[in-house]
């Protein structure tokens, strides 16, 4: 499994803003602080009535496909299928970058 | 056991599609989340029974938490009946539901062949309340080129109820389903309600889509209309893409509705229909008061037929098309994730776009869709927005006929003050009433290539909605001025409301007919002002008053029946009182000016 591209695109990023690296396999942090065509795993998510109705349910690999302007929402990929999610929100979702083995069937997007 | 099928299932999965095509009937259709926002009943004849099939609005869950999920749950359980529940059409087509006591004959569950896990949760809950189901396969021509392949077999032998797959758009599969359905009511279904007992958990519904979900192709290449439907989402060229997108269309509108009335209609009906009425009228009737009703002025049969027909019917054929082609590709909610930082600003989600453009065609649309907005103040900010400052395109109409010709300058003027004018007044009330920031989670539908046919249709329904709805009253609008103006009746209106009309607002006397008028209709504030001979800044006034001034009848009917008579009333007000501030100032400051 190759993660496309973690190179931070910087007209999307705050500076203080830290990327999902590469040797930080175990490392949980929000879905808000992915960088760009990241793809890592939920692990946690707030007690939400509509989340997991959108695909967004622990286990599940999201991967960032957008970060909009003027502090929008981010636009996330689960199964194929993109979801906008306010920061807000989105900063309450834990995600982490090792796939949860028994997840796998869930994965191979 | 009553004779109801209800249509449940998540938003957008094709659900009044389906509707359409077993009824008969047009109901909105659009590839967004929350298309459908009231309940709509129509027959549907069976092979020897006839049944009531309700489109229901879309839901993720059973859970009772909004609105729509309330109203299905009540529909499942048979205890309808609390609610005022009608069907939501355009310009304020509705149908009357009858209150609905017993459980439902059996349930018509649609599904997204493309989402078929997400799906699934809802349909264990329906399962749950042990009525026949019956599961529609829908968009399965989607998910084919997808490369996703879902088993009907395989799902129907996991949930105990018949799978069939269709393609709602072409009508495939359709035929099976009624059959099915044909026996469900009839009770000669073979129903298994063994999911019935079962917990409904997340991990019930990954079983069952291991079990029945399959890729056919491992490692797939995104299609084109996946990239695009990407590149649309990302700021990066999703951002000046909008804004090519918006010149776009409202190029195609007035280009398309100017192209129309300047070489089709007006050379149609000037040429060949009112040559042909005025000599009719001329023998049939001596001059005077009669013959000038009817042919002079305001004659009603050339105003009541140029001014519907060859003025504004232009607009209406180019914006919906327009319209329609926005809401059927996707590109709506995709727009509305891209403004939405901008629209929280004004306490709005960037999905308030979707109203907003609504509104452009017909507040009533407009004001309807506002029900699947989250709270209660961004639906105030919306309505308000709309009724003050958003022309419908039959004002929109009036006001290039008025001002396309004469100063172009005028028209960007009157719609950058509509503009500035909405700004603030979202600005004010997202001060006034304190809240949480909205928070979006949104569903992003795949981009879809609108079918022509289907657009085809869409234009002609609304054409048909305007005829109706528009046109007539406006007949009947031009045929009251007639009688207003031939009779001096119109001078000594005139007299009455000449300090406002004269002395503040600074235009010509018979003026204070297109203001009683525009009660009626919107652009009956403005089309008289063709027929007077208007310096540049009256123009501007004329126009100004035009678009703040009340929103017609028919909107304040639809106001008092979703928010209450309070709230009609507050609109009106609002806007009568604006229209006249904002229009007295213009005069002053434009009188020091020029
Ligand atoms: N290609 C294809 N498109 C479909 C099919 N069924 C529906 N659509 C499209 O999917 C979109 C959504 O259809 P609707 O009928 O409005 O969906 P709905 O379930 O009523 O949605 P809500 O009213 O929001 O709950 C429309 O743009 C349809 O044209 C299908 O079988 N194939
Ligand atoms: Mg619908």
């Amino acid at each position: 499994m190759s993660v496309k591209n973690t190179i931070p695109e910087k007209q999307n990023m705050k500076p203080e803003m830290s990327c999902l690296v590469e040797n930080c396999s175990s490392c949980e942090v929000s879905l808000e602080s992915l960088c760009l065509h990241d793809q890592a795993w939920i692990t946690e998510l707030p007690e939400s009535l509509l989340l997991p109705f959108l695909g967004l349910r622990p286990g599940k690999s999201v991967s960032l496909v957008a970060r909009q302007r003027f502090n929008g929402p981010l636009v996330v990929e689960v199964d194929g299928r993109c979801v906008a999610i306010s920061r807000r929100v989105a900063g309450n979702i834990r995600v982490a970058k090792a796939s949860p083995g028994r997840s796998a069937a869930n994965s191979n997007e | 056991m009553n004779d109801t099928v209800l249509l449940i299932g998540l938003p957008n999965v094709g659900k009044s599609v389906i509707f359409n095509r077993l009824t008969g009937l047009n109901v909105s259709v659009a590839n967004y989340v929350g298309t459908t926002v009231g309940l709509a009943s129509g027959r549907l004849h069976l092979d020897g029974k006839d049944v009531t099939l309700i489109d229901v609005p879309g839901t993720y869950s059973l859970q009772s938490t909004c609105e729509a999920e309330k109203v299905a749950v009540e529909l499942l359980r048979g205890s309808c009946g609390s609610k005022k529940l009608y069907a939501a059409g355009h310009c304020g087509s509705r149908t009357e539901i009858k209150r609905e006591t017993d459980s439902p004959a059996a349930i018509l569950y649609v599904i997204d062949a493309g989402n078929l896990e997400n799906s699934l949760y809802l349909l264990l809950q329906v399962l749950q309340e042990k009525l026949p189901v019956i599961v529609a396969l829908n968009r399965s021509d989607l998910a084919r080129e997808k490369g996703h392949r879902v088993d009907p077999e395989a799902l129907s032998g996991e949930l105990g109820v018949p799978v069939i797959p269709t393609v709602a758009v072409t009508g495939e599969g359709l035929e099976e389903l009624k059959a099915t359905l044909c026996l469900a009511v009839k009770g000669r279904l073979n129903v298994n309600h063994e999911q019935a007992g079962k917990v409904v958990h997340w991990d019930r519904v990954a079983d069952i889509y291991r079990k029945a979900w399959t890729r056919d192709r491992a490692d797939s290449k995104d299609s084109r209309r996946k990239q695009w439907g990407m590149r649309l989402t990302r700021p990066w060229p999703g951002l000046p893409l909008a804004a090519l997108t918006i010149a776009l269309t409202l190029g195609i509108v007035i280009g398309l509705g100017l192209g129309l009335r300047q070489y089709v209609l007006l050379p149609f009906f000037r040429g060949l229909v009112f040559p042909g009425i005025e000599r009719a009228v001329m023998q049939m009737t001596e001059p005077g008061l009669l013959q000038n009703i009817l042919i002079g002025e305001y004659g009603f049969l050339i105003k009541g037929i140029e001014w519907p027909f060859a003025l504004v019917l232009p607009y209406v054929i180019s914006f919906y098309a327009a319209l329609s082609f926005l809401e059927d590709s996707g590109y709506m909610p995709r727009l509305g994730i891209l403004l939405d930082g901008l629209f929280n600003r004004i306490g709005l989600q960037g999905t308030g776009v979707i109203p907003l453009l609504l509104g452009y065609g017909c507040a009533i649309p407009a004001i309807l869709a506002t029900r699947t907005l989250g709270s209660g103040k961004e639906r105030l900010i919306i309505i308000t927005m709309v009724c003050i400052a958003v022309p419908c395109i039959a004002q929109t109409g009036a006001f290039i006929a008025l001002l396309s010709v004469s100063s172009i300058p005028v028209m960007l003027a009157v719609f950058l003050l509509g503009w500035v004018a909405m700004i603030a007044v979202a600005l004010f009330l997202n001060r006034l009433i304190k809240s949480d920031p909205p928070e979006m989670v949104l569903e992003i539908p795949d981009l879809l290539l609108p079918r022509p046919g289907i657009l085809v249709k869409k234009v002609w329904l609304r054409v048909k909605h305007y005829i109706a709805d528009g046109a007539l009253p406006m007949v009947v609008g031009v045929c009251i001025a007639a009688f207003l103006y031939e009779t001096g009746l119109m001078a000594s209106l005139g007299l009455t409301l000449q300090p406002l009309v004269v002395s503040w607002l600074g235009l010509p006397a018979e003026a204070a007919v297109p203001l009683m008028l525009g009660i009626l209709r919107r652009e009956l504030t403005v089309l008289p002002l063709l027929e007077m001979d208007l310096t540049t800044l009256q123009l501007f006034v004329g126009a100004a008053v035009g678009l703040f001034y009340v929103p017609c009848i028919a909107v304040i009917a639809t106001l008092t029946r979703e928010y209450g008579i309070r709230m009609a009333l507050g609109m009106l007000l609002l806007t009568t009182a604006s229209a006249f501030l904002l229009g007295g100032i213009i005069n002053r400051l434009g009188s020091l000016v020029l």
